[in-house]
């Protein structure tokens, strides 16, 4: 079975790598480029603050993402917020008409360089929606950059949540979220690693958050796989 | 005896050293202080007082004894699938191992728990880095009316007090304060013990470390619980070394450190506030006796004859006496 994760891992890490390499841009029309450095920190309210897969050495902040076809012609919302939650960054992109569904990049005119490089792997968390930035996230797909570590994860904000578990695809058997230990992590807490998935295309992820020992409502949102 | 006598020239030769001493009292009035407040910090070693009320204590613990005494104590197992609508102390993302019994622990070099006073009362120990009996992620669940039999926890090991603020968070610190006890090489000549150089609160929020260098300074501390409804109550007192304190704040990029500088030590130490209040009263002692020998090197009036005048005294009243 570790055989089977490990090689899923590496492929996936592959195909990432390859389709990086011919990624075409989106067009930014968040101007000027919105980003803050808090001088304290400020939190999501929602439960996913990122989904996200390392993809480039470290000294680099070039953010990629599979956009798929079905978002042609609409607008995506990237949100880079750091696990202290004192950078924070929710730009707009448009997918042209056209679109038929790769890897996309995302320019990131960053002018806090320091807060995204040089950083413990998931100290900064992307995520990337098919929305507007100020509606909320329910349709997501996975980033990739070089802040994230090898395998993909969901990065939650399970607002201390004993446990999360993550169904993924109706699996009756769900992933089992592990707490992020990391000074100062404000902004999210919680790390779903999706290297077992085994999926593609559109799939939905059950979040379920036990609090105190008891089951906290369902959350929802559908996941985009290449 | 003051006598006057007839000749000043030869008492000057007597009193040549007197402007020197004079020059070095000077110098060792204001020098003494200063050179006190360097030996004070010089090769300084500080131990941390850290007195806390706090729902959260992270442990890891070091070598010697940490042996543990938890009566009833329930040992829950992480599950795969959430038992959804279980009803027993473990909760939906964990399953009882067994029947709650007693437990005699004794934490091995390296082991990490987390502890916590849940909402209910009840005190959990959650295993971070585990053994085979008690694994990375089990916890041990001791019910609130069981507490009382517990009685004081001891400990030696690296401890972090609180937990990082996030929205939800219910383990934290409530409340705390510290001091700084040093003991510098000035010290160790002149007091056998240490000295509180600062002190301060911690407000509640607050994550805390103690550190040696980068990494985290070993302490020896105690929990205990007024009652089944308030936070543990835990006092540590670090390794004796050149500590400082880590104080992470919600909405503080860095963590704060805190090491007591020279100045805190010049301000609060009594033996350079006993120094600085010796020394004037010595140096003014000093000054009084130089100016008295000096208004003698000035008037011919001596205090007592030297030798050499008591000699010539002697013989003068020898030829005095012949003649009569």
């Amino acid at each position: 079975m570790r055989w089977v994760i490990f090689t899923t891992t590496l492929l996936l890490a592959a195909s990432w790598t390859t389709a990086v390499l011919k990624a075409q841009t989106l067009v930014l029309t968040t101007i000027p480029f919105n980003e803050k450095a808090h001088e304290t920190a400020r939190i999501s309210g929602q439960l996913v603050a990122g989904v996200q897969v390392k993809s480039a050495p470290d000294d680099t902040i070039l953010l990629h993402a599979y956009i798929p076809r079905n978002w042609a012609g609409k607008t995506v919302c990237s949100r880079v917020v750091s696990v202290d939650g004192l950078y924070e960054a929710s730009n707009e992109y448009e997918v042209a008409r056209d679109w038929p569904g790769a890897t996309a990049q995302l320019p990131h005119p960053t002018s806090q360089p320091q807060m995204l490089s040089g950083k413990a792997a998931d100290a900064v968390g992307v995520r990337v929606s098919l929305s507007s930035c100020e509606n909320a996230a329910e349709e997501v797909t996975i980033a990739a950059w070089s802040g994230a570590r090898q395998a993909p994860a969901l990065l939650i904000n399970s607002f201390q949540a004993d446990v999360v578990f993550a169904y993924i695809d109706g699996a009756t058997v769900p992933i089992r979220c592990e707490p992020i230990v990391m000074a100062g992590r404000s902004a999210y807490d919680t790390r779903c690693a999706l290297d077992d998935i085994g999926a593609s295309g559109r799939v939905e992820v059950k979040l379920l958050r036990i609090m105190d020992g008891k089951p906290a409502p369902q959350s929802r949102l559908f996941l985009w796989l290449p | 005896m003051i006598r006057r006598l007839g000749r000043p020239a030869r008492a000057k030769g007597n009193l040549r050293w007197l402007p020197g001493l004079t020059v070095a009292f000077v110098v060792a009035t204001l020098a003494a202080p200063l050179l006190f407040t360097i030996l004070i910090n010089w090769a300084d070693k500080r131990s941390f007082l850290v007195e806390a009320r706090t729902g959260q204590i992270t442990l890891t613990f070091g070598e010697g004894p940490n042996q543990w005494r938890l009566p009833d104590a329930i040992l829950c197992l992480p599950v795969a699938v959430p038992r959804l609508g279980a009803k027993d102390a473990c909760g939906a993302a964990f399953g009882p191992d067994g029947q709650a019994r007693e437990w005699l622990i004794d934490w091995r070099e390296g082991q990490t728990v987390t502890l916590r006073i849940e909402p209910d009362g009840s005190f959990v120990v959650a295993s971070v880095k585990g053994v085979a009996d008690i694994p990375a992620g089990a916890r041990l669940i001791v019910p609130a009316d069981i507490w009382n039999s517990v009685g004081t926890l001891l400990f030696q090991a690296e401890a972090t007090l609180g937990s990082d603020m996030a929205p939800g968070v219910r383990h934290y610190l409530w409340s705390g304060r510290w001091e700084a006890r040093e003991a510098g090489a000035a010290r160790f000549l002149f007091r056998s013990q240490t000295e509180v150089v600062k002190s301060g609160t911690l407000p509640a929020g607050a994550r805390v470390d103690i550190l040696k260098g980068e990494i985290p300074a070993l302490s020896y501390g105690h929990i205990s619980r007024r009652g089944v409804d308030g936070p543990m109550d835990v006092v540590l007192l670090s390794e004796f070394d050149d500590t400082y304190l880590s104080v992470r704040y919600y909405g503080v990029a860095q963590a704060v450190h805190i090491r007591p500088d020279w100045v805190d030590v010049a301000i609060s130490s009594p033996l350079l506030l006993a120094v600085a209040a010796i020394f004037p009263f010595l140096a003014s002692i000093g000054l009084y006796l130089s100016d008295m020998l000096k208004r003698t090197e000035a008037t011919g009036i001596h205090i007592s004859p030297g030798r050499e005048n008591r000699r010539r005294h002697s013989r003068k009243a020898i030829r005095r006496g012949r003649r009569r």
